[in-house]
């Protein structure tokens, strides 16, 4: 043992150590002293290896031995310790433990809570991934306890039921399942006791016995024995039975199996009373009642003590964690309602910055925007002046004019002289403007195309065609300056590069409440105008639409007047027509 | 009696046709108007058949410009004289391309001006080059290239090449960066005028305009630049300053 000893401790592989522990425990060569020694050592071993586990699995090999020992209080003790660490584990100490605890509570005189106990323990045991055998040799021993705690309470059917069970049981599992069928037929055999079937019994526990015999089982030897002697004595056999309650006497002293020896103790006060053997009973008697006096004291205050205790304290930590829960729930509500409360501060103080500093942005972009309207707008009719007084058109209107001169035809230099002064003039004024009526427009407009005639010619024809009554033409106010650009798109990029007639058509008329303002003529197109000028890489642009499409964004910005340009392309002839909706 | 030059007018408006026609009939006697053509390949045609000494040439016209008149040629051995209503801007371009024009509306005593120097023109063989050099000017923002008129006819020089044009009287003389020089009889603010928009021209002094590309070292105390090719130029004191904010500003954009 003691070379057990040093190899116990000079394991160091953790899982290694664990398996072959386990091996070494079950292994029936050892007697019980020597296995109590073994348990031990390897408690302490596996506390040294911090293996929880293996730890709890030999404090309840520790917690059956005291059972056994009879000694409840602290078999009981080492379960309480246990079954925390079992079911962290998800070990199948649990339900051993209840196994255990419920044997030991049924026995305090509690068989229900026993019952319960086992039955959990039955429900418990399956839900563990272990091989089938391990879990069966577990269900067996549940099933003896429980038809023990049965049988002890004398519920005979459900005893028998259940010792059935795990002999049955004990026997499928085969080698790993001997000792468990020996109490099998054991704990049979205390049943047809029960029944008052004494032979079965008998034979029975002596099958229990002889199959015992080989192995270390020896509180089974005991169990057996006593069993064997019960029969006896009930059979009137006395001197069998004297020597079997004697034979087991000796063994339970021998391996300290006090539970049994109580018991047994007991059974030979009664027996020599009844042979009126009086004072080999009374010795009996008190030799039993001093024994049981002591594990008495020792087991049913402590246990029970244990078990209010338990129970007490299990309430108590129950109220205190459920009022600790509360305590805390309220703490983390408030602080929860807190940081909600702050959140929401903060929240509304971001939001209030925010739409501050929002709406400051707003307001200065909308003031710088206003003012790039206003500048963009001016630009625009600078350029829409522009393009009324662009040098070309005023220096090559002169130059006609100077034809006019040198061809001595005064009265038409005077009067084209006058026409293109009074152009100027409208011009300069009505840039001074936002706005002008329509009836003004068209005349200034008219104004221009009489002086493009005079450079162009006869071949250069234009019509201006007001549908709108007078009172309306006077009355629709429109942008100043624009008809302009987009008259002298027509000329210059449709009707210039045409041969032959030029036709200009210009027609205002009213469509519900839109005026319709087109501008149509017969030049060559948009598409060849943008080929000619692409190719004309030299010619300096002014190219005005674009310009004058930002103008009418510019316009709608500024006032709201929302002016719908539409360009058409005619084919057939070739031309241009544009048409300004502009609502009245 | 003088030589007549044979001319011809290119312009798509007949009543402008008509004007110059008139008035070069009226006021300038030596001129013979061949022909009168409305657009550009019509002039084409016409200058193949009647080999004319001068072409008046509008610019604006339709489907061909005037400057497309160029494309027509591989060699223009005739005189163009622009007529035109252009702006301003455009008529540096002309000047510096030594490329003549007139204005419209036309007056008398300038077209007679012109005629003149018609008369003592210099070889119309570079009429080509200048054109180009014309052409060049306008597709820009600012003037790139110039002719620039010597003793036996026309140097075309780019104004980058230009190291530093010195005052001297009327005239110019332009110091280029490859060592030659030229007197112009163009003074100093033409030049200034010209290369306003080229911010790497700086007149340091009344009469120095420089291309600070060309300078090596500025010595800051003595007010000295000294250039690539040695020459060293005074900078003046009231320019001091503002030069070597220029220089500065000069070297950070590039």
């Amino acid at each position: 043992m003691d070379s057990m000893n040093q190899v116990i401790f000079n394991q160091t592989d953790s899982t290694f150590f664990a398996n072959w522990a386990y091996t070494i425990v079950d292994d029936t060569n050892f007697n019980p002293d020597e296995k109590r020694q073994l348990i031990e050592w390897f408690i302490i071993r596996t506390t040294d290896l911090n293996q929880e586990e293996s730890y709890a699995h030999f404090r309840f090999r520790k917690s059956i031995q005291k059972t056994i020992e009879g000694n409840y209080k602290e078999a009981l003790e080492i379960i309480d310790e246990i079954l925390p660490i079992a079911k962290r584990y998800h070990s199948l100490i649990e339900p051993g433990c209840y196994n255990s605890a419920g044997g030991m509570i049924a026995l305090q005189g509690e068989p229900e809570l026993g019952i319960i106990y086992l039955k959990k323990a039955i429900e418990l045991t399956p839900t563990y991934h272990l091989p089938q055998s391990k879990i069966d040799r577990a269900l067996v021993n549940h099933y003896t306890t429980l038809g023990n705690i049965y049988s002890n309470d004398t519920q005979l059917d459900s005893a028998e039921k259940y010792v059935r069970k795990s002999y049955m049981m004990a026997k499928q599992i085969g080698i790993y399942g001997t000792k468990e069928r020996c109490f099998g037929v054991i704990n049979l055999g205390k049943l047809f006791y029960l029944k008052n079937e004494i032979d079965s019994s008998i034979a029975y526990c002596k099958k229990g016995l002889q199959e015992t015999q080989i192995r270390h089982y020896e509180d089974l030897k005991c169990f057996a024995l006593m069993r064997i002697a019960d029969g006896f004595s009930k059979l009137g056999k006395y001197d069998s039975s004297f020597h079997y309650y004697h034979l087991a006497l000796d063994k339970v002293k021998k391996h300290k199996l006090q539970r049994l020896h109580v018991n047994i103790l007991y059974k030979l006060a009664h027996l020599h009373k009844k042979l009126e053997r009086y004072e080999k009973s009374t010795i009996y008697f008190e030799e039993y009642s001093k024994l049981n006096q002591e594990q008495h004291k020792l087991n049913k205050t402590a246990t029970s003590n244990h078990l209010i205790n338990r129970t007490k304290e299990q309430e108590k930590t129950q109220a205190k964690l459920e009022l600790h829960q509360i305590k805390v729930e309220e703490q983390l509500k408030r602080q929860q309602l807190q940081i909600g409360i702050l959140t929401l501060l903060a929240l509304v103080i971001i939001l209030g910055l925010f739409l501050y500093f929002w709406y400051q942005r707003k307001e200065l972009t909308q003031q710088l925007r206003e003012q790039k309207i206003e500048k963009e707008l001016i630009a625009s009719q600078i350029r829409a002046v522009n393009s009324q007084m662009n040098p070309h058109f005023v220096f090559n209107a002169l130059n006609s004019v100077q034809d006019l001169i040198i061809q001595k035809d005064i009265r038409n230099s005077n009067i084209y002289l006058g026409k293109f002064a009074e152009l100027m003039r409208k011009t300069l004024e009505y840039s001074q403007v936002d706005t002008i009526s329509l009836h003004k427009e068209l005349e200034t407009t008219e104004l221009y195309l009489e002086l493009e005639k005079l450079r162009f010619g006869d071949d250069f024809e234009y019509t201006i065609n007001n549908l709108l009554s007078k009172e309306d033409s006077d009355e629709i106010m429109i942008p100043s300056l624009l008809l302009q650009p987009y008259t002298e798109n027509a000329i210059k990029h449709g009707l210039l590069h045409k041969k032959g007639s030029k036709n200009l058509k210009i027609e205002v008329k009213r469509q519900d409440s839109i005026i319709l303002l087109s501008i149509e003529d017969n030049g060559i197109g948009r598409q060849k105008s943008t080929e000619i000028n692409s190719r004309r890489k030299n010619k300096p642009s002014s190219f005005a639409m674009q310009a004058n499409e930002n103008r009418l964004e510019l316009i709608k910005e500024s006032s709201g007047l929302d002016i719908h340009l539409n360009i058409e392309d005619l084919t057939e002839p070739t031309g241009t027509k544009i048409v300004l909706k502009i609502p009245s | 009696m003088t030589e007549t030059i044979k001319a011809i007018i290119i312009d798509d408006e007949e009543r402008a046709r008509r004007l110059l026609s008139t008035t070069l009939t009226d006021h300038c006697s030596e001129i013979e108007v061949l022909a009168q053509c409305e657009n550009v390949p019509e002039g084409v045609l016409a200058i193949n058949r009647l080999k004319p000494d001068v072409v008046f040439l509008d610019i604006e016209m339709p489907e061909y410009t005037g400057f497309e008149l160029l494309d027509f040629f591989r060699e223009v051995d005739f005189e163009i004289i622009f007529v035109t209503a252009y702006s301003e801007y455009a008529i540096q371009a002309f000047e510096v391309s030594a490329i003549d024009y007139i204005l419209k509306p036309i007056r008398i005593d300038k077209l007679e001006t012109a005629v003149e120097r018609l008369k003592s023109k210099l070889s119309s063989t570079t009429m080509f080059d200048r054109l180009e050099t014309l052409k060049t000017n306008l597709a820009s923002d600012y003037i790139e290239k110039i002719a620039v008129p010597v003793s036996d006819g026309l140097i075309f020089i780019k104004v980058n090449e230009i190291s530093y044009i010195e005052a001297d009287g009327s005239y110019a003389k332009l110091q280029l960066i490859n060592g030659s020089n030229m007197l112009i009889s163009k003074n100093l603010k033409f030049f200034k005028d010209l290369l306003k928009n080229q911010n790497h021209f700086y007149r340091v002094h009344r009469s120095h305009l420089l291309n600070m590309h060309t300078i090596q070292k500025y010595n800051r105390h003595e007010s000295l630049v000294i250039l690539e090719n040695g020459t060293k130029i005074k900078v003046a004191r009231d320019h001091k300053s503002s030069f070597e904010t220029a220089l500065k500003d000069l070297h950070s954009d590039s």
